[in-house]
């Protein structure tokens, strides 16, 4: 039953220019992340005595305020962006199937508490607390991926808890409780893989969110400063935007392209996971 | 009778999620790395007058005795003072929070009114090119960095073409000031954030659209011999009421986002901006106060959603 | 007939020339200034407080004691605002000054020394950021309306230069009877403040701008300007826009484009560009409190890394110069111009970290130090940091804003900082900035002889003797490797080209401005 359910899903996707064209656009991305080092770029890193010049066919997005090469440093920022982008979606994605799953399935006093919690994280201000959290405990990666994650899990877990609360009536999970299996199993090893579907077409949305997310944080001067992004790119070319567009104008351009490319392709997952979504 | 009750227990849940907010958010300030009286003191100033800022807010009490003193003045309303301007908190925030309803509801209704139209637009013409392109727009438009496209139009509209004022919200210069000059000033940034709504309400708008006019009704609208843009409009636009108002709650509880980055690029002085510097200045009492001020207009207009729904949509079904 | 008519007419023209030309460079009465500052202003009471956006609002409508501004070449000497003479016993116990006699505040009540009395009671007892430099006063008597004595507890060279200096952030007399028997920091005048400076206020819309319209009750001849109002800007892309635009006319030192892009705006056309030297530097400051930096060999091996000159192009295009010094040029003064760091050599800096432990592992890397700053010196930090990874040195830069950087330096949990150590007004600063223990050390570098050293300067009015011992002072510093100076530094700002009397950099506006800040001395042609 699982061959035959992949097969058609893929086939379904598939169907979707959009949402393929996103795709690829993405696995682009991902390639030159992971293949950075090998590519034939300057060094992103090295400063040189000829800063603000224009996109030439030396330096094709032009240089930066101390010389360095923007098109080498736009290109090492996919990394950043993608690190913070699946990461986070991912850490948001499993924090709200466990605790979406729970609530829904426990039902009582478990989901009560459950959702009075994801309550309060969807009411409070999520990037004043972002703000908050990375300016007083630090700004390194990890920890931006980590509180970014750690906000947004909210929306998965009322999605996930939604699912959890139709599915726990189904036959096979009562057959598979009759039959004796522990709760726990029985949420993991039947409710979740059956209902996460929209959880997951959710994450994919959810990787661009974080990825403008980030991108903002820099901008406002609190991301790494270790680590080349491209919000720290358009900031760092604000203060000459008037007469250096470029620094700032492609790393946004880049954003604008990773982010839509992955919404694009996360609308055809929508579509394909969730058959009761709206038709083309 | 069931809806009132439904409403009442709704909002002593919200109440209690503020307070669940405001006692997080205290702890988390308080915990953090650093200390608060170094930074006010300034790079200057010696080690007694940091010694005595300490004792002057109380920074050296333990948290739950600072917690405690919190909380019970919140309580009454009183949100405590500014530690960087001396002023109450509630003061220096509501001279702040018109500017940003101002910019956030404009951009709001504007992005629902837009995107509804938009999204009606674009089915009308399902499947067409136009559709094509245009939901292919919107997605660029909520993939857009709302910053980066205030730097860009800040370029365009300000530098080059000087059709808008580049920041601020009124004339520095007393005679020109009035509703006009405010709206000018508003034009760039409210057009900023109102790309990003309009993509998302386009989308929502069509899908509601769509998916009313492919209901079984329609067909029998059609055959009694209604007009076809009547029953468009009458039936599919009402359809996309719903989504329309159920996104537009959740864009404002993203809402701080918006309002801290494009209140930054545009100089605009609101209540995001505020809290922003706040956060950089360590001005607790403020931070705190934007919070709780925020948290609490979060839960009064998701109370007003929860209440359009009940009201619009019989077939809501209560929890 | 025509002959006549002629030379008539081109008499006409000639002296219409002179005249125009004449009357350009006299300053012209009236005029609004639209200038700028940089991030939200949070009170206009600047005593309580440093507000750094505010404090040059606050110097245009408070007055001070004492005070000085930036111009003096010889190194910033004091001058008197409020007072008009002074004298100091011989024994350098008593300062006694004498304050003008037609001083009235803007809301028409007369000034008198009881609110300099006031002032400085208050300051001392709250123990605000003035109050460090007012440590040795142990009374304040006010013999008259017109004199206000200060007591010290013992003689104490610098003072009157730093009471002048530090004035011009948080030392303006406010007003006694607007403020006795209120709470300081509520009080509501800090939103509508009352000064006897050359302009009053006039509102305050928080988060946008300030503006100040002439004092024509001012003690001394009026300002020039009629009006001046600040514009609060929180990025900086704005302001240069604006000022392009000829909606702004003093792009302030603070917000003004990366430097390789000066030298153009200075060459447009309405727009003149303002050079002021300073008496800070740019430095790096080592911790010597923890390895790798207590060991003097890894701070030499540091120092013969940097390549001042590659610093000075990339991160400042040229514009603020190497120092070699434990100077600046800002101050020629006390000078040691014998005391000098040596140039690069990376050979010998990887000899010295080999000897002091730290070869190169498999990759070529020798040590991690931890660097913090803030946005401020960030060119200048990446540079050094590419610098050092020539001799292995892999730094790693932990950024973040003001009250994180200042927090870890007071903890001690860095290994290096760019700072900025400020070389006057009075050469005390040796001490405020090296002596053990001074709150501005922030290497915690201790050397009990560099103590002594200083605190004889304090201890005697007399110019050689104190220059004999910062002398040596400076020699110590540089055998010791105490820190590291890398740039000079200045002001840069720009204005339209009619603005005259710009504090930063015009010589008319020295001795007259009141402060760094000061408009008195600008004026607007039409």
């Amino acid at each position: 039953m699982n061959l035959t359910r992949k097969g058609r899903f893929i086939h379904e996707l598939a169907k979707q220019r959009m949402a393929m064209t996103g795709f690829f656009v993405v696995c682009l991305f991902f390639l030159i992340a992971v293949f950075l080092q090998v590519l034939p770029v300057p060094d992103p890193f090295a400063l040189s005595l000829h800063p603000f010049h224009l996109p030439s066919g030396e330096h094709w997005m032009g240089t930066d305020n101390l010389g360095r090469d923007l098109f080498s440093r736009v290109l090492w920022g996919t990394r950043a962006s993608l690190l913070v982008g699946v990461l986070s979606a991912g850490l948001s994605g499993v924090t709200g199937i466990i605790i979406g799953g729970i609530a829904g399935y426990y039902g009582g006093w478990v989901d009560d508490l459950l959702s009075r919690i994801t309550d309060v994280f969807l009411v409070m201000p999520i990037f004043f607390l972002l703000i908050l959290i990375v300016s007083l405990f630090g700004s390194h990666i990890f920890f931006v991926i980590f509180s970014i994650g750690l906000v947004t899990w909210p929306r998965n877990a009322r999605i996930m808890r939604a699912q959890a609360l139709a599915l726990k009536k189904r036959a096979y999970v009562t057959a598979a409780i009759g039959s004796g299996a522990s709760s726990f199993r029985v949420l993991f090893l039947h409710v979740v893989p059956n209902g996460v579907s929209p959880v997951i077409a959710y994450t994919v949305i959810l990787i661009g969110q974080a990825v403008l997310v980030e991108a903002g944080l820099s901008f406002l001067g609190l991301g790494d400063p270790n680590v080349i992004s491209w919000g720290q790119l358009i900031r760092s070319g604000q203060q000459s935007f008037a007469s250096a567009w470029w620094i700032s104008f492609f790393p946004g351009l880049m954003l604008l392209v990773m982010v839509s490319a992955v919404n694009f392709f996360g609308d055809g997952l929508s579509v394909v996971l969730n058959p009761r979504m709206m038709r083309r | 009778m069931e809806r009132v009750a439904y409403l009442i227990r709704r909002t002593v849940e919200m109440i209690l999620v503020v307070l669940v907010v405001a006692v997080l958010n205290f702890t988390l300030i308080h915990l953090a790395p650093g200390d608060v009286a170094v930074y006010m003191a300034g790079v200057e100033a010696g080690p007694e007058y940091v010694a005595s800022i300490r004792h002057e807010y109380g920074l050296d009490l333990s948290l739950y005795v600072q917690m405690g003193r919190y909380m019970s003045r919140l309580l009454h309303g009183d949100f405590g003072r500014s530690f960087t301007r001396g002023e109450a908190v509630v003061d220096v925030i509501m001279n702040r929070m018109p500017a940003t309803l101002l910019l956030m509801g404009s951009s709001l209704i504007l992005g629902a009114v837009l995107g509804t139209l938009g999204g009606a637009l674009a089915a009308r013409h399902i499947g067409s090119k136009v559709d094509y392109w245009i939901s292919g727009l919107c997605v660029a438009a909520y993939s857009t960095p709302v910053f980066w496209l205030g730097l860009i139009l800040i370029y365009a509209f300000s530098v080059h073409l000087n059709w808008f004022p580049s920041s601020g919200m009124m004339s520095f210069l007393e005679e020109q000031r009035g509703i006009a000059d405010t709206l000018r000033h508003m034009a760039l940034p409210v057009l900023s954030l109102t790309v990003y709504f309009i993509g998302q309400n386009i989308k929502v708008a069509r899908a509601g659209v769509a998916e009313a006019m492919q209901d079984d009704f329609i067909t029998t609208f059609r055959a009694v011999g209604f007009k076809e843009r009547e029953v468009f409009l009458k039936h599919g636009l009402r359809n996309a009421l719903l989504p329309i108002v159920s996104m537009t709650g959740l864009q404002f509880t993203q809402l701080t986002a918006g309002a801290v980055l494009t209140e930054t690029v545009f100089s605009w002085p609101g209540m995001g901006q505020l809290v922003f510097q706040a956060v950089l200045s360590r001005d607790y009492p403020v931070i705190m106060g934007g919070y709780v001020l925020m948290s609490i207009m979060v839960v009064l207009f998701t109370l007003l959603v929860d209440f359009i729904y009940v009201v619009l949509d019989p077939r809501i079904e209560l929890k | 007939m025509k002959n006549v008519r002629f030379c008539f007419i081109a008499l006409l023209l000639l002296l219409d020339v002179f005249i125009s030309v004449a009357w350009a460079q006299t300053p012209r009465f009236g005029g609004t200034l639209v200038t700028s500052t940089f991030g939200n202003i949070t009170s206009l009471n600047p005593i309580w407080k440093y507000d750094q956006p505010a404090f040059m609002i606050s110097q245009n409508i408070y007055s001070t004691l004492v005070i000085s501004d930036w111009g003096i070449s010889e190194g910033a000497k004091p001058y008197g605002d409020l007072a008009k003479s002074w004298e100091i016993s011989d024994d350098g116990l008593t300062y006694t000054f004498h304050l003008y006699d037609n001083v009235y505040w803007h809301d028409g009540v007369k000034f008198t020394s009881a609110d300099v009395k006031f002032t400085y009671d208050t300051v001392i007892s709250k123990k605000y950021p003035l109050a460090s430099y007012l440590k040795l006063v142990k009374e304040i008597r006010t013999p008259d309306e017109k004199t206000v004595v200060f007591k010290l507890s013992d003689i104490n060279a610098p003072f009157l230069p730093m009471l002048a200096n530090a004035s011009n952030w948080y030392g303006q007399i406010i007003a006694k009877h607007l403020y006795e028997g209120t709470d300081i920091q509520t009080n509501p005048y800090n939103k509508k403040p009352v000064g006897t400076g050359p302009f009053k206020f006039v509102e305050w819309k928080d988060g946008q701008f300030v503006t100040l319209q002439v004092n024509e009750k001012y003690f001394r001849e009026r300002a020039y300007l009629d009006k001046i109002i600040w514009r609060v800007y929180t990025n900086k892309e704005v302001p240069q826009a604006d000022f392009t635009s000829g909606n702004l006319h003093l792009l302030m030192y603070e917000l003004i484009p990366p430097f390789h892009q000066l030298k153009a705006l200075g060459a447009r056309p309405g727009v003149k560009m303002w050079e002021q030297k300073s008496i800070y530097d740019r430095c790096l400051v080592f911790n010597h409190k923890r390895k790798p930096f207590s060991d003097i060999r890894v701070r030499e091996a540091i120092s013969l890394a940097i390549n001042r000159d590659e610093v000075s192009q990339l991160a400042w295009a040229g514009l603020w110069k190497p120092n070699y010094h434990a100077s600046c040029s800002g101050s020629p003064l006390f000078t040691n111009s014998k005391v000098r760091w040596p140039d690069q050599d990376l050979k010998r800096a990887q000899q010295l970290l080999d000897e002091a432990g730290y070869p190169p592992d498999s990759d070529g890397v020798r040590l991690k130090p931890v660097l913090i700053a803030t946005d401020y010196l960030k060119p200048m930090v990446e540079v050094i940091i590419q610098q050092l990874k020539r001799i292995g040195v892999h730094t790693k830069f932990d950024l973040s804003e003001t009250a994180t950087w200042l927090s870890r330096l007071g903890s001690g949990d860095f290994d290096l900082t760019p700072y900025y150590i400020r070389f006057g007004p009075d050469p005390d600063s040796y001490g405020e900035h090296f002596g053990t223990g001074e709150a501005r050390n922030v290497g915690k570098y201790s050397n009990a002889t560099l103590d002594e050293l200083a605190k004889a300067g304090q201890k005697t009015l007399n110019f050689s003797k104190r220059k004999e011992s910062y002398d040596k002072v400076q020699e110590i510093l540089r055998k010791d490797f105490a820190y590291l100076p890398v740039t000079e530094s200045g002001y840069f700002q720009f204005s339209t080209s009619k603005l005259h009397g710009v504090t930063f950099g015009d010589p008319t506006s020295y001795g007259k401005s009141f402060g760094w800040g000061g408009y008195r001395a600008c004026w607007l042609e039409k």
